[in-house]
């Protein structure tokens, strides 16, 4: 899988999950398991994650328009 | 007033017709009911089943001509049911294996698990949601608690994660430098089991830290440098989570 998916973490910052091949679940299947309930996520591609993490733990991430996993 | 046909043994036993045609026809008042040739006898009117015939011209009908119960022992059934038995009231006792039946009159015990004693089929009891069935040979199977066995192996490229293979896991969260979440897809509920990690990074280690309650369906992976200090593996980790579900 190529989506991964970008999530509010609940002590701050964001945690990027990525699904496990042939898992037998689809996405949001995932999605509804391991992110956790009511954090905002958005599902965007691998090459959307930045290469640089200098400052990994600072990342933040604009959830305006984010799913809700409810 | 009937007329007798006598064979005359001077004339050899042969009857002469008058009209030379050779076809005897025996009348009575005047009409023809039997009529001999040289093909055979022809009956005008149907052999009556009294005497001995079907009563009919075409044959035997099942429906008119047959009645009464034809026995068991003569092929039928021994019944005049329309139906040939009735489950309920024909028939009793266990039906054997050799017979296409069961040999055993076991309930089919919601959830259980039907098996073969050797001579008759019987049912487990239903085992508690989320054991196995274990095979124990020529006995009965029964419900088992898993033992839940969950490792991935992940390579690193540039601090992005790919989950290159996986047993009982359905992603991994990268929650920061050097910290990964591990989710499995089942729900442990047993605290008896362990997680352990490795890093292959020259002079890193890894640990991990389980759920502190159950059920639970993750574990965390840290990975440290030399220092101790929260580091991104460079090349690759794996980490497994063993022991009884």
């Amino acid at each position: 899988m190529d989506e991964i998916v970008v999530y509010e973490k609940t002590d701050g910052g964001v945690a990027i999950l990525y699904p496990a091949p042939d898992c037998g679940l689809t996405l949001h299947e995932i999605i509804a398991k391991d992110v956790p309930l009511n954090a905002k996520y958005k599902i965007l591609q691998r090459s959307d994650i930045p290469t640089d993490r200098t400052y990994r733990n600072a990342w933040v991430m604009d959830f305006t328009d984010a799913e809700v996993n409810a | 007033m009937a007329t007798t046909i006598n064979a005359d043994t001077s004339t050899g036993g042969a009857v002469v017709t008058g009209d030379g045609s050779g076809v005897l026809a025996l009348q009575a008042a005047g009409v023809t009911q039997v009529t001999i040739n040289s093909s055979g006898v022809t009956l005008v009117t149907p052999l009556p089943v009294a005497s001995g015939g079907t009563g009919s011209s075409t044959g035997l009908n099942l429906a008119t001509s047959v009645t009464g119960t034809l026995p068991i022992a003569n092929g039928g059934t021994g019944t005049t049911s329309t139906t040939f038995a009735n489950l309920t009231t024909n028939v009793t006792g266990t039906l054997p294996i050799a017979n296409g039946g069961t040999n055993s009159t076991a309930t089919p015990t919601a959830g259980g698990v039907v098996y073969g004693t050797g001579t008759a089929q019987a049912v487990t009891a239903a085992g508690t949601s989320g054991q196995f069935l274990k095979s124990n040979g020529a006995s009965a199977p029964s419900w088992v608690a898993t033992q839940l066995n969950v490792w991935v192996y992940v390579t690193m490229s540039a601090g992005v994660p790919t989950l290159q293979n996986s047993n009982g896991v359905t992603s991994i969260s990268d929650d920061g430098v050097g910290t990964f979440t591990v989710n499995m897809s089942v729900t442990r509920t047993s605290q008896y089991y362990a997680t352990s990690a490795s890093v292959w990074s020259a002079a890193f280690t890894a640990s991990t830290r389980p759920e502190s309650t159950t059920p639970t369906t993750k574990f965390w992976v840290y990975t440290y440098n030399t220092a101790g200090t929260l580091t991104d593996p460079t090349f690759s980790w794996s980490a497994m989570s063993a022991g009884a579900n």
